[in-house]
């Protein structure tokens, strides 16, 4: 028994380190945030942070501006859910706001606990032939200050291109997603992205490997794909696969891949992936993604992937078969650096980053992602507001 | 009763066993230089994200050490080095001890605990090199608490169901019997593997009964194997060459404890 108290104790000496979540002091209305999921040309989620608990919270929205003190909406949405978040003590709200006319500016107020917010304004997405851009980017954790930049860099690309409709995060939001006190700061600098005219950045996401406590993510972005995070966000002639490599990759998750790239290989023009640990890193070892998903990938003709998870900016050759192909390859992306301190890559021993038109160096930034029915570009702006390269993508032959 | 190996007596640990383990260190040693070295682990991340060094240095403290590690992992194939065994002890425990720091990858707030017997093997074993053996029961059965709490912790680990863990059961049923096995399916048997590890880690404290060491090792060679089966290249290799410890220890433990109830029974 005096063996089995030592042993005890030594246990939990291991304890020590699994740190004490900070809780927070809260104030009012907050964090308000516009989410897409699946379907964002007809749904869009609004959600905040509010002190306490009012189930008879109501958004107000219309798609015609509102003007003056007193706006009136022709529109209102009751809560969809209110659930306390699992750390801090502070009150979750979401509302979907259905049935949205797509690329439609969309002005919305928030009335909650006896609080009234601003008026802030999204614009649904589009589901026809319309030309639009999107951001992506992912790693936002670890440096406060950088994020912010990241973020005023966002801010102004979004206030001088309202053809820029959400932001799609690769994962990695904050350091421990297990604390409130690093999502709440991680909130309040996602908010400050909006425009002169309360204009705010939809976000669409994926969760990274910080985000392993999910509780907190689940309920900042409304759980999306059913808390499992992964989905399809279809814009217009454009699918988004949002996926998940910090659950089994070689199960329900890849089988879920296969019938939704079958199905889209017929239905999209472009197709998108976007998810955290990299199948062709330019920094650590590949993830599972490389062996359970990038051959689906290749099976389907995916146009692009979205990597994150490696502190550093990528681009590889278009690769198939574990090998260089110019004209069928598919060429990832990344590596995150929404304002986390970036890496210095060696890419001498990687092949895929050590070619004509690939590269991997260190500089944060957001990649921009035009889609035109028949074309799509892909741009890198650096935190200076420099554009780094342009790619531009054909639609692919999908018959082979 | 010592064995002499390299001049250097090891107390209740045989020869043929004392070999097996010296293979196994020497692989755990060569894997950890290569990951060390290729790779990086937390303790670079650390370095570099928490201390706010640069890139550069703090990758270049890996690779430094990574290079002693692989020196080393050579060095412990032909014979023993002590100051090898502290270095390999102290880096397995550094890598552990950071990853909860840096809190990247799944349960590894328990990593301390899960890869107790990575760094206790060397650190012990080195320790039982010197002169002074009288706390040799003592510390062989902290050797043997090591192991169990490993197979404790990968027990609670599979128990959460590890998604690494039910990967490894997926494609293990699709390479080995062309068996799509179901997502769900994995998970129930990750629950059987998980109570098993966890009442034979319990076991082992209390009882040391060969019949649980003789598991431990089989179980250690399949647990190796399964990351062979899943990374079929150098990545799969270096993944089970680190745990190779988790088999060896087993056995040489297993032996230790025979030899130690003779020579009690002598005495």
């Amino acid at each position: 028994m005096k063996k089995f108290k030592h042993y005890l104790v030594l246990c939990s000496l291991n304890f020590f380190w699994i740190g004490a979540t900070l809780f927070a002091d809260s104030d009012g209305l907050k964090h308000i945030r516009v989410i897409w999921q699946e379907n964002p040309a007809q749904e869009s989620i609004i959600s905040w942070t509010l002190e306490d608990y009012d189930e008879k919270s109501v958004v107000y929205y219309d798609d015609i501006a509102p003007d003056g003190n007193q706006p009136n909406f022709r529109y209102h949405s009751l809560v969809t859910s209110v659930k306390k978040y699992s750390k801090g003590g502070e009150y979750s709200y979401h509302t979907v706001l259905k049935n949205l006319i797509p690329n439609t500016t969309y002005y919305f107020m928030i009335e909650s606990g006896q609080q009234k917010s601003s008026v802030f304004n999204f614009v649904s997405a589009p589901n026809d032939d319309q030309s639009f851009k999107l951001l992506f980017g992912g790693d936002s954790r670890s440096d406060r200050d950088d994020r912010q930049k990241m973020n005023a860099r966002m801010k102004e690309l979004l206030q001088v291109d309202p053809s820029i409709y959400a932001l799609v995060h690769g994962g990695d939001y904050v350091s421990n997603g297990g604390s409130w006190s690093q999502w709440e700061e991680w909130l309040e600098d996602h908010q400050a992205i909006v425009t002169r005219e309360n204009r705010l950045l939809p976000i669409i996401a994926a969760r990274g490997n910080h985000e392993k406590d999910a509780r907190l993510f689940n309920e900042i972005f409304f759980s999306p794909g059913q808390g499992n995070v992964y989905y399809t966000t279809r814009i217009g002639h454009l699918a988004i696969v949002n996926l998940n490599t910090e659950i089994s990759m070689n199960g329900d998750q890849r089988q879920w891949l296969d019938r939704t790239l079958q199905e889209l290989s017929t239905s999209a023009s472009w197709i998108v992936a976007n998810y955290h640990r990299a199948a062709w890193p330019a920094v650590k070892s590949p993830s599972g993604a490389l062996q359970h998903w990038v051959p689906l990938f290749e099976k389907y003709l995916v146009d692009l992937v979205f990597e994150s998870d490696g502190h550093a900016l990528k681009k590889t050759v278009p690769i198939r078969n574990k090998a260089q192909d110019d004209i069928n390859g598919i060429i990832y992306v990344g590596e995150g650096g929404l304002g986390v301190k970036q890496r210095k890559p060696s890419n001498k021993d990687k092949w895929y980053l050590n070619a004509q038109g690939a590269y991997a160096i260190s500089a944060h930034h957001v990649q921009l992602l035009t889609v035109h029915p028949n074309e799509m570009q892909y741009e890198v702006v650096l935190m200076n507001g420099q554009t780094h390269e342009k790619t531009v993508f054909y639609p692919r032959d999908r018959n082979l | 009763m010592h064995y002499f190996v390299n001049r250097y007596a090891i107390p209740f640990f045989p020869k043929k066993e004392i070999l097996i383990l010296r293979f196994a260190i020497a692989m755990q040693c060569l894997a950890l230089g290569l990951i060390t070295f290729k790779w990086g682990t937390s303790i670079g991340s650390f370095l570099f994200l928490k201390l706010d060094l640069s890139d550069e240095f703090s990758f270049g403290i890996e690779r430094f050490f990574g290079v002693a590690l692989i020196f080393f992992g050579f060095l412990s194939s032909i014979k023993w080095s002590q100051i090898g065994l502290y270095i390999l002890g102290a880096w397995a425990f550094l890598t552990a001890f950071f990853a909860i720091i840096m809190d990247e990858t799944f349960h590894s707030e328990f990593s301390l605990l899960e890869e107790s017997a990575r760094y206790l093997t060397p650190i012990v074993l080195a320790l039982l090199m010197t002169k002074h053996t009288r706390l040799a029961n003592r510390l062989i059965t902290f050797l043997s608490w090591g192991l169990a709490t490993t197979f404790i912790f990968h027990g609670i680990s599979a128990l959460a169901y590890n998604p690494q863990f039910i990967d490894y059961l997926i494609t293990a049923s699709q390479t080995l019997i062309k068996f799509e096995l179901a997502e769900s399916q994995a998970k129930n048997i990750l629950i059987a593997i998980g109570i098993l590890d966890i009442f034979l880690g319990i076991g082992l404290i209390f009882f040391k009964k060969p019949i649980i060491l003789k598991y431990m090792a089989f179980w250690g060679i399949i647990t190796c194997l399964a990351r062979i089966i899943y990374s079929p290249n150098m990545i799969g290799i270096e993944q089970a060459f680190l745990r190779s410890v988790h088999w060896a220890l087993p056995l040489v433990l297993l032996h230790s404890f025979k030899h130690k109830e003779r020579i009690d029974e002598k005495v």
